[in-house]
């Protein structure tokens, strides 16, 4: 594991990158997180993931938004756009570090949305995993609003959800969150699930009927952005991320 | 390195397995770097960031101080892996090892020959261990570590409960029988949670004793954790020998929960971490403060 800064001198950017072991299967894999609670629930699922991967042969970059984990900036500071920005900024870094041309997009939760995004700017992403994505941005922004409190001018207007701030204006681009964001032009999609829900079902189709060619897994069982007990960390879903492993084959 | 304004930041990977991943934090300008240099330790299995990403910002702010600061994973912990030929299984061991490889990391670097060691929950545990083992350790900020209760604790918890109504019902389901199942809003931890390694108190006063003879600086922060610390003085009724001594210094925070999860409790937290740092290290001056910890400045 090589944990690297990469990105512009105004945003600088934290990432880990699990180098390929054995046979290189020449294709980069990046691990767009959720956001808030859920990402440092989440953080150790995803390093799992990683190192599944990369012991499969890939090349595999994991890394903070700006104003998230250990990227610069304040959380209030994270946006859609910069969010996307930096996924995009994440592909070219993994492209450069392992030399590799093609590369998947993976984002879970709100993560997912992101990748969806940052895939229709990059050539280089051929496929595209969406790991119980965010598919009711509204239910989703209003869970996070139910619980808000809100801060101060002086800590950029923001809102406390559960000790993480936010602007308010990503909760609302967050609420915007629907089927119709993963418009992909990623041929190849993988949609895997641990809580089984009729828009994920309904985001399959939609992306089947764009000639998209969808494989669909469900493991319902302990979740990874969900605390497990009192440990302020979530679950490692194995089988989950096997199939991620095993859809890349 | 990247270059934030008062201090830069840099990804590390050290340790005698070169297993251990971290990132350094350190003053913006050469000149200003010098001892004691501040470890975090992992707070339970939350990664190095801390819970709601705090330890990020006190270590910003501490090397916008002068202070050197690094946050890592202890194997196994965040990103950083379990070596396979790591001799022996013991968690603890294997703790200490690693805290020491943070140590010695810094050491070697020349980025400090002393060190504060600051932790939360499990962290503050490690803290005070490592404080007491190695005599690089000059001082130790310990955030809700594992505590002993006084009979006024009880005292505290079981009238507050009996005062408010809405926990009745829990405490009766408890009550009638085991059965009884856990009501909503009940905040009782689950019992493998509650399981304490605290040494026993007389040998924890040693402890305590030992350190501040060998001039160790001890800042404790409790926040209001019910049934585990629950009123300002509790410390030092714990532990009345530890009152007026040199170097011990107590803050309770009885509007905060285990994590600081609220912002502004956060900012009042880095604010008196930095008061306590600069007063015990003589770094740079205190009056400042404000400008580098305020979020969003």
């Amino acid at each position: 594991m090589n944990p690297i800064l990469f990105g512009s001198r105004e945003r600088p950017l934290f990432g880990v990158v699990s180098p390929a072991c054995g046979q290189r299967r020449m294709r980069g894999i990046v691990i767009c997180g959720p956001i808030g609670e859920e990402y440092q629930r989440a953080h150790r699922a995803l390093r799992v993931l990683a190192q599944f991967l990369a012991r499969d042969g890939h090349d595999v970059l994991r890394f903070d938004y700006f104003g998230t984990g250990d990227s610069a900036g304040e959380g209030f500071e994270m946006d859609m756009g910069g969010a996307v920005a930096d996924a995009v900024s994440a592909v070219e870094e993994i492209g450069d570090v392992a030399a590799v041309t093609r590369c998947t997009l993976v984002g879970l939760r709100a993560g997912a949305a992101i990748a969806a995004q940052a895939a229709n700017r990059v050539h280089q992403v051929d496929r595209v995993v969406l790991w119980d994505p965010v598919t009711d941005g509204e239910e989703y922004a209003a869970s996070m609003l139910a619980d808000a409190t809100p801060l101060p001018g002086n800590h950029g207007g923001g809102l406390n959800v559960r000790g993480f701030l936010f602007s308010r204006g990503l909760i609302e681009e967050i609420a915007r969150i629907d089927v119709s964001t993963y418009t992909l032009a990623s041929p190849e999609v993988l949609i895997v699930i641990s809580e089984d829900r009729p828009r994920h079902h309904e985001l399959a189709r939609h992306l089947s009927d764009r000639g998209r060619n969808v494989s669909f897994f469900v493991h319902e069982g302990p979740r990874s952005w969900t605390e497990m007990g009192w440990s302020g960390v979530g679950a490692i879903p194995a089988p989950l991320l096997e199939q991620v492993v095993t859809w890349h084959r | 390195m990247a270059s934030l304004g008062t201090f830069t930041e840099r990804p590390v990977l050290f340790g005698r397995y070169r297993s251990l991943v971290g990132v350094v934090t350190s003053p913006a300008e050469d000149g200003d770097v010098g001892d004691p240099s501040c470890v975090f330790i992992n707070s339970g299995i939350i990664h190095r960031v801390g819970p709601n990403r705090i330890y990020v910002r006190m270590a910003r702010a501490l090397a916008a101080r002068g202070f050197t600061c690094l946050r890592f994973d202890l194997a196994g912990i965040g990103d950083s892996l379990v070596d396979p030929d790591a001799p022996g299984s013991d968690p603890q061991e294997l703790m200490d090892w690693d805290t020491a490889d943070a140590l010695d990391f810094l050491a070697q670097g020349d980025q400090g020959q002393t060190f504060i060691l600051l932790g939360i929950c499990s962290g503050a545990n490690q803290a005070l261990r490592m404080a007491a083992a190695d005599d690089r350790v000059v001082g130790a900020v310990m955030i809700d570590p594992d505590t002993y209760q006084t009979p006024g604790t009880y005292v505290r918890h079981y009238w507050r409960r009996v005062r408010d109504v809405t926990d009745w019902p829990g405490i009766i389901a408890r009550r009638v029988g085991k059965w009884g199942s856990r009501l909503p809003g009940d905040p009782r931890p689950p019992r493998f949670l509650r399981a304490t390694l605290l040494p026993a108190k007389a040998e924890m006063e040693r402890t305590l004793d030992s350190l501040v003879e060998r001039g160790v600086r001890l800042c404790y922060v409790f926040s209001n954790r019910e049934l585990y610390y629950n009123f300002d003085d509790q410390f030092f009724r714990e532990f009345p020998s530890m009152r007026h001594r040199p170097g011990v210094s107590v803050k309770y925070y009885g509007d905060a929960d285990h994590t600081f999860s609220a912002p502004l409790v956060q900012e009042r937290l880095v604010e008196m971490l930095l008061r306590w740092t600069t007063e015990e290290f003589d770094a740079d001056s205190v009056e400042a403060t404000s400008d580098a910890i305020e979020i969003g400045s």
